[in-house]
C-alpha cells in the first residue's frame, strides 16, 4: 500500500554505512567506508549527444581498488562510433591490468520507454563486441516494466546480466516509488534496486523476497557544505 | 537481511498526494513554464537563473557578437534531432543540445585513444617526432633507426605495468644521442618515472637541434604539472583536488611555463604551454589569476566557433563549481560576463542554494546594486540583472516594466534583447496585464532566433491556458504552431468538442492520430462508452510513426475470454454494470497498459494545468473487479476471475499495480481464501498459489 498507509509508518534514509554496494560518480570523494564495499560502479566517462565520436574520460584509471569495479558509462546517444568503442573497451583492459577486480561494463542511458527497442538492438551488439569474462550491466528506469514494450523487455532480458534500476532523481527518492516497483518483477531481468545516499527508502513487501532482486545499489553524493 | 537503516526518528512530514500508481512522467522532464527560478534538468533560451549555468554564459558569450543562431535569410534554423528525448520539445533542451544546435559541425576534433591523460599526445607525438628527425641533420640511417623507435612507447599507455623499451644500437652521432635522449624521456615521461624524464629532458636544453631545444623547454613544465597531480589520484582513480596537490611541483611548472613563454612567444607548444598555465593556476587555488585569464579569452572568444562552447565548459568546471574546494568565488571575479553568470546562479531560489555552496550565498539586491561598475557600457545587462533580481528574488514584477521598457517589435533579437522582452512578458503575466496577450503577439513577429519562437509561443499558450481560452491555440491562423505544446494542451486541456474538431482539422496526420487517441481514450477510460462508439473511427489510420494510435486492435483476450474492443463497449453502453464487459475492459486495460496513467495532470502553473476540459476521472481496474466481486447476480466463473484478478494486482510486492486506493493485505487476504474455498473447482482457484 504506497499511500494510504501515510502516516502509519515512519520513512526510513537511505544511510549508506549499512550497505555494500555503491555508485560512485565523477567529482564524488570517496568516503572512507568505501574500502568495506563488495561491489562499485564506477562513472568513467561519457558520450554526450553533441559528439557520437568522442568518448570523455571522467576518471583516472583505478589502481588497485579494494572492492569489485564495475567501469560505468553515462551515454546520451548510442549511435556510438568505432573510436568510441575502441576507447571503451581499450580501458576495460587498462582498468583490469592496472591491479583491480573487474567485474564489467555497465551502460547508463535513460532511454524512454518508447525507444527501448533500438537500445535492446545497441546493447546486443555491444554485448557481441564485449569479451567473455565481463559482465554486462545497465541502469534502468521504473517505468520500463510498466510501459516498454514486452518484445524490448524479452530482447533486453536475454542480453544484459543485470539492471539496477534509479528510483531517485538528483537528490530525493521519487515520490510513489513503491507502486513503480510494483511490476518489476515482470522484467525477467535479474535487478538491483539503487536508492540514493539520504533519500528516503522503504522496502516495499516482498521486494527482498523476489528471486529477481539481487541487492541495493547506494548512489554516493557530494558532501554539501555550507558557505559562510 | 536488513540493509537500510532508520535515520533516528526521522519522519516524512508530508504525505504523498494523489492516487497509487499514478506516478506519471517522473524522468527528468521540464515543467512548461517560462520561469525557471531554481536550477532544473532543462535549459531555456531565456538567460535565466535556473538556467545550466554554461547555458547562460555562453548566451552571453553569443550576445556580444549579436548571434542569435537564425538561419539564413529570416528562416529559424536547424533543430538538433533529440528524438531519444521525450518532452523537450523545442522550448527545453540540456547542454548539449544546444552546443550541437549552435555548432552543428564541432566533430572535428581530433580523436585520441586516450585523451584526458598525458597520454593524449602520443599518437600526434608520433607524426611531430617524423618531421622533427625529416628537419633535422641526421644522417638516414639514424634518422630511420629512430624513426622506427618511437612507436616502442606506445605500449606504456596501454598497460600500467608494461617495461621500459629497449632502444636500438648503432646511434653513434652525438645529434642522434639527442634524439635517443628525447625518446628516453618521453618514455619516462609517458611511464610517469618524473626524475628521469627530468633529467634526459634537461640534457637538451642546449641541443644543436631547434626542434629539440624548444620541445625539451616545453617539457620541462609539463613534466612538472603531471608530477604536481600524480599523488592526488586514489585508488579509485577520483582526483582529490588541487589540496593534495603537490604545491612546490606546480611552482616549479608556473616557472617553467614562463621560461617557455618567453623564450617562445610564438612557439609551437604556445597555446599548450598558456592552458597548462590555467591549469597551474587552478592547482594553486588562484581564483583571481584564473579569472583574469577567462575574462580576458571570452572577450577575445570567436562565438560562432565551437571552441567558445568549449571555453565555456572549462570556465564552468574550473571556475564556478570545482567539486571540492568548498571556497565561494563571488567576490573573486570581475568582469561583465563571469559576473552576469554567477549572478545568475546566486539568483537561484533558495531551495537550491546549497547544490551550490561554491558560488556564493544568494544575490542581494543591495550586492547587486552595488556591481554597477562593473557593468559601465553593458547597461542593458545590468538593468536585466535587475529585472529578474525583482522577479525571481524579489517578486515584484512591476518594478520589472520600469526596468525592462517594451522592445518587442524588433525585427530579430539578440540572446540578451530576446531575454530582456521575454521577462517582460513574464511580468506581465504575473501582473495579469491587459496587453500581455498583445505583447506576445508583437514579440513572436522578430523571435528568429534558434528556441526563441517557441519561447513566445508558450508565453501566449500559458496565457490562452489560465484564461480558459484554449481554443485560440487551435484556431485556423494560430500563432501557436509548436507540435509539442499543442500536443499537451491537447492531452491535458482539450474537451470532447475541440479534440473532436481536431481529428477532423488537426495540422499534421499526427495531431489528427493524437486527438483521437485522446478522444477515445479518455471516453474509454471515463466511462462513456456511447460516446466512445460514436467517435470509433471506421477505419482508423496505421499507428506506424505514431506515439499514439487511436484504439487499434489491441490484445482483447489472454485467459479470459472477450471479444473485440468495440463490442465490449456496445455491451458496456447498455449497462454499465455489465459484469462481462467490465472484466473485459479490465483486460483490455491490463493487456494493453491502460493501468499506467497517460496524461498525468502537469504541475500547477505549469502548461494545461489550468484548463481542463475533459469531463470525469479515470476508472482503475481495481473497479471493476470491485463491483463483480460485490455483484450477487454475477456467474460462478466470473466472480472467480474477479477475485484471481484482484488478488495479483498486488503482485509481486504489494503495491497494487491496478490503480484505486489500495487495500490492506487483510483484504487480499480474504479475497484469496473466498476464491480458494468457494471457487475451488474453477482454474483461477487452482492457478492462484500466493496472496501478496
Amino acid at each position: 500500500m504506497a499511500l494510504g498507509a501515510c502516516g502509519e509508518r515512519a520513512a526510513e534514509r537511505v544511510d549508506p554505512a549499512a550497505h555494500d554496494t555503491f555508485f560512485l560518480w565523477a567529482g564524488v570523494p570517496p568516503p572512507d567506508y568505501l574500502r568495506e564495499a563488495r561491489r562499485v560502479y564506477l562513472l568513467a566517462g561519457e558520450i554526450r549527444a553533441a559528439d557520437p565520436l568522442r568518448y570523455v574520460r571522467l576518471r583516472a584509471i583505478p589502481q588497485g581498488a579494494p572492492a569489485e569495479i564495475w567501469l560505468t558509462v553515462r551515454v546520451e546517444r548510442i549511435d556510438w562510433d568505432d573510436a568510441a568503442y575502441e576507447a571503451i573497451l581499450g580501458d576495460l583492459e587498462r582498468w583490469q591490468a592496472a591491479d583491480n577486480r573487474l567485474g564489467g561494463l555497465q551502460v547508463d542511458f535513460d532511454a524512454r520507454t518508447r525507444g527501448l527497442g533500438n537500445y535492446a538492438q545497441f546493447l546486443a551488439g555491444l554485448r557481441q563486441r564485449l569479451p567473455h569474462r565481463y559482465g554486462l550491466s545497465i541502469t534502468g528506469l521504473m517505468d520500463w516494466s510498466a510501459g516498454g514494450d514486452p518484445q524490448a523487455l524479452a530482447m533486453l532480458a536475454g542480453t544484459v546480466d543485470e539492471m539496477v534500476v534509479q528510483t531517485y532523481q538528483g537528490r530525493e527518492t521519487i515520490p510513489g516509488y513503491e507502486a513503480w516497483l510494483a511490476s518489476l518483477g515482470r522484467l525477467g531481468i535479474p535487478y538491483r534496486i539503487a536508492i540514493v545516499e539520504g533519500g528516503e527508502w522503504r522496502a516495499p513487501a516482498g521486494l527482498e523476497s523476489d528471486p529477481g532482486f539481487q541487492g541495493y545499489a547506494v548512489f554516493l553524493l557530494p558532501p554539501r557544505r555550507n558557505v559562510p | 537481511m536488513k540493509k537500510w537503516q532508520a535515520a533516528g526518528a526521522a519522519l516524512i512530514g508530508a504525505c504523498i498526494a494523489g492516487p497509487a500508481g499514478a506516478s506519471g512522467d517522473y524522468g527528468c522532464t521540464p515543467g512548461w513554464t517560462l520561469e525557471l527560478p531554481g536550477r532544473s534538468c532543462s535549459s531555456t533560451i531565456v538567460l535565466s537563473p535556473g538556467n545550466d549555468s554554461r547555458v547562460n554564459l555562453l548566451l552571453l558569450l553569443r550576445d556580444r557578437a549579436g548571434l542569435d543562431g537564425a538561419g539564413p535569410e529570416g528562416t529559424e534554423g536547424e533543430y538538433p534531432e533529440t528524438h531519444w528525448y521525450g518532452g523537450e520539445g523545442r522550448n527545453f533542451f540540456d547542454w548539449s543540445t544546444l552546443v550541437s544546435a549552435f555548432y552543428p559541425d564541432n566533430g572535428a576534433a581530433y580523436v585520441s585513444r586516450w585523451d584526458a591523460s598525458r597520454c593524449q599526445s602520443m599518437m600526434p607525438g608520433n607524426d611531430a617526432f617524423a618531421a622533427a628527425l625529416a628537419a633535422s641533420r641526421l644522417g638516414a640511417s639514424e634518422r630511420e633507426l629512430l624513426g622506427a623507435a618511437r612507436s616502442r612507447i606506445h605500449p606504456l599507455c596501454e598497460r600500467s605495468d608494461e617495461a621500459a623499451p629497449l632502444w636500438p644500437g648503432g646511434i653513434a652521432s652525438p645529434l642522434g644521442r639527442d634524439f635517443l635522449a628525447y625518446l628516453a624521456g618521453a618514455s619516462s615521461f609517458y611511464a610517469g618515472d618524473w626524475p628521469v624524464a627530468r633529467m634526459q629532458f634537461a640534457r637538451l636544453l642546449r641541443s644543436d637541434d631547434p626542434w629539440l631545444r624548444e620541445t625539451s623547454r616545453y617539457m620541462a613544465a609539463r613534466i612538472e604539472i603531471n608530477a604536481a597531480i600524480d599523488g592526488a589520484f586514489d585508488e579509485w582513480g577520483y582526483f582529490a583536488g588541487p589540496g593534495r596537490a603537490d604545491q612546490a611541483a606546480v611552482q616549479a611548472a608556473q616557472r617553467g611555463l614562463d621560461d617557455y613563454l618567453s623564450a617562445y612567444p610564438e612557439g609551437r607548444y604556445a597555446a599548450s604551454a598558456r592552458g597548462l598555465k590555467r591549469r597551474a593556476w587552478w592547482l594553486a587555488g588562484d581564483v583571481r589569476a584564473l579569472a583574469a585569464e577567462y575574462e580576458r579569452l571570452l572577450a577575445s572568444a570567436a562565438a560562432g566557433e565551437w571552441q567558445a562552447a568549449a571555453l565555456v565548459d572549462e570556465v564552468d568546471n574550473k571556475l564556478f563549481f570545482p567539486t571540492w574546494s568548498g571556497q565561494p568565488v563571488a567576490g573573486k571575479i570581475g568582469g561583465p560576463l563571469l559576473l552576469a553568470a554567477l549572478d545568475l546562479v546566486r539568483m537561484r531560489s533558495a531551495a537550491y542554494a546549497r547544490d551550490d555552496r561554491v558560488t556564493g550565498s544568494g544575490l542581494t539586491r543591495t550586492e547587486l546594486d552595488a556591481q554597477a561598475g562593473e557593468f559601465a557600457g553593458h547597461e542593458d545587462l545590468f538593468t536585466f540583472l535587475q529585472a529578474v533580481h525583482a522577479l525571481h528574488v524579489a517578486d515584484s514584477p512591476r518594478e520589472v516594466l520600469s526596468l525592462v521598457p517594451d522592445d518587442a517589435r524588433r525585427t530579430s533579437y539578440t540572446p540578451l534583447q530576446f531575454s530582456r522582452q521575454m521577462l517582460r512578458g513574464m511580468a506581465l503575466a504575473r501582473l495579469g496585464d491587459r496587453n500581455e496577450e498583445g505583447f506576445w503577439k508583437e514579440l513572436l513577429g522578430g523571435a528568429r532566433g534558434l528556441y526563441q519562437r517557441p519561447a513566445a509561443e508558450l508565453g501566449l499558450a500559458l496565457h490562452y491556458d489560465r484564461r480558459g481560452a484554449i481554443d485560440a491555440v487551435f484556431a485556423a491562423n494560430s500563432p501557436v504552431r509548436d507540435a509539442t505544446i499543442r500536443e499537451i494542451l491537447l492531452e491535458q486541456s482539450a474537451g470532447q468538442a475541440l479534440l473532436r474538431r481536431m481529428v477532423r482539422d488537426g495540422v499534421t496526420a499526427e495531431e489528427r492520430s493524437l486527438a483521437s487517441y485522446v478522444l477515445l481514450y479518455k471516453e474509454l477510460t471515463r466511462g462513456r462508452y456511447a460516446d466512445f462508439l460514436a467517435d470509433l473511427p471506421n477505419d482508423p489510420p496505421p499507428p506506424e510513426g505514431f506515439r499514439y494510435s487511436p484504439m487499434g486492435p489491441g490484445a482483447v483476450a489472454a485467459e479470459y475470454p472477450c471479444p473485440a474492443l468495440a463490442d465490449t463497449v456496445k455491451r458496456l453502453a447498455a449497462n454499465a454494470a455489465d459484469v462481462k464487459g467490465m472484466l473485459c475492459l479490465g483486460e483490455y486495460y491490463r493487456l494493453n497498459g491502460f493501468d499506467w496513467v497517460y496524461f498525468k495532470a502537469p504541475p500547477e502553473g505549469t502548461l494545461g494545468s489550468h484548463t481542463r476540459l475533459f469531463p470525469g476521472e479515470m476508472i482503475p481496474r481495481s473497479a471493476f473487479y470491485d463491483k463483480v466481486i460485490a455483484d450477487p447476480r454475477a456467474a460462478r466463473g466470473d466472480k472467480a476471475y474477479a477475485l484471481y484478478r484482484a488478488v495479483r494486482c498486488y503482485e509481486p510486492t504489494g503495491a497494487s499495480s491496478c490503480g484505486g486506493n489500495a487495500v490492506p493485505q487483510s483484504q487480499r487476504q480474504a479475497w484469496f481464501r473466498r476464491l480458494k474455498r468457494d471457487y475451488a473447482d474453477t482454474n483461477w482457484a487452482r492457478d492462484l498459489q500466493y496472496y501478496w
